[in-house]
């Protein structure tokens, strides 16, 4: 069964590096918005694209983007040179990305993340300045309510 | 009498966001925001089944994601 909440929980248990971004990001600062996705900022390589495949490996992920649904334990053969990996598994979507665009590199975001704890596990939350200038930058009118949201959270969270 | 409300609430009630929802997330531990979005995230998940079920919709065609 799609559960966003069981694909955190594999991930926070698994030891990939990374950074929550997106819309559950903002949900986790508070923003009442439903998202239908996770999305993460993983440093790109080889090494990483490998532990993601062991890990979503029993959930049977696919490239959601694919027409045909290709497998993401099977393709692509090539890991080098990857950008950003568009995942749909038995627990839902997972879009993983090796920068944010118009923000930063994996490291420029994880350097300024902060630290939060899901099930007992330390999960890296993309900073909230950096999660309101990607929103920005998307700028749909859905982000457009998470920007607002987001900016009465960055108030209260300065009292 | 109602507190007056910083520029950042004001522009968000304008745009219609519910500022008194928002902070009662406020409120919530993380583990306790992801829940409640995984049960609203269920609800929506049902209520758009039902809609495709009983307007023909297959399943995959009406998915949608950030």
């Amino acid at each position: 069964m799609e559960s966003l909440l069981n694909l955190l929980k594999i991930l926070t248990e698994s030891d990939i590096d990374f950074v929550i971004i997106g819309g559950f990001a903002a949900m986790i600062y508070g923003s009442s918005q439903v998202t239908q996705d996770i999305d993460l900022c993983i440093a790109m390589n080889p090494e990483n694209i490998e532990k993601f495949r062991k890990t979503l490996g029993p959930y049977h992920p696919v490239h959601r983007m694919t027409p045909q649904k290709l497998s993401f334990l099977k393709h692509p053969e090539e890991l080098k040179g990857i950008k950003n990996l568009y995942v749909k598994t038995d627990l839902g979507v997972l879009d993983i990305l090796g920068e944010l665009p118009g923000v930063g590199s994996y490291s420029e975001i994880a350097s300024r993340a902060i630290d939060t704890e899901f099930l007992g596990h330390k999960v890296k939350l993309v900073s909230i300045d950096d999660l309101i200038k990607s929103k920005k930058i998307v700028g749909r009118p859905k982000d457009h309510a998470t920007v607002l949201e987001l900016n009465v959270i960055r108030e209260r969270l300065k009292k | 009498m109602q507190p007056r409300l910083t520029r950042a609430e004001q522009e968000a009630v304008d745009y219609g966001i519910d500022l008194n929802l928002l902070l009662l997330n406020l409120e919530l531990t993380v583990q306790q925001r992801i829940e409640q979005h995984q049960r609203a995230l269920d609800m929506v998940n049902e209520l758009k089944k039902n809609f495709d079920r009983l307007h023909g919709i297959p399943p995959e065609s009406s998915q949608n994601s950030d």
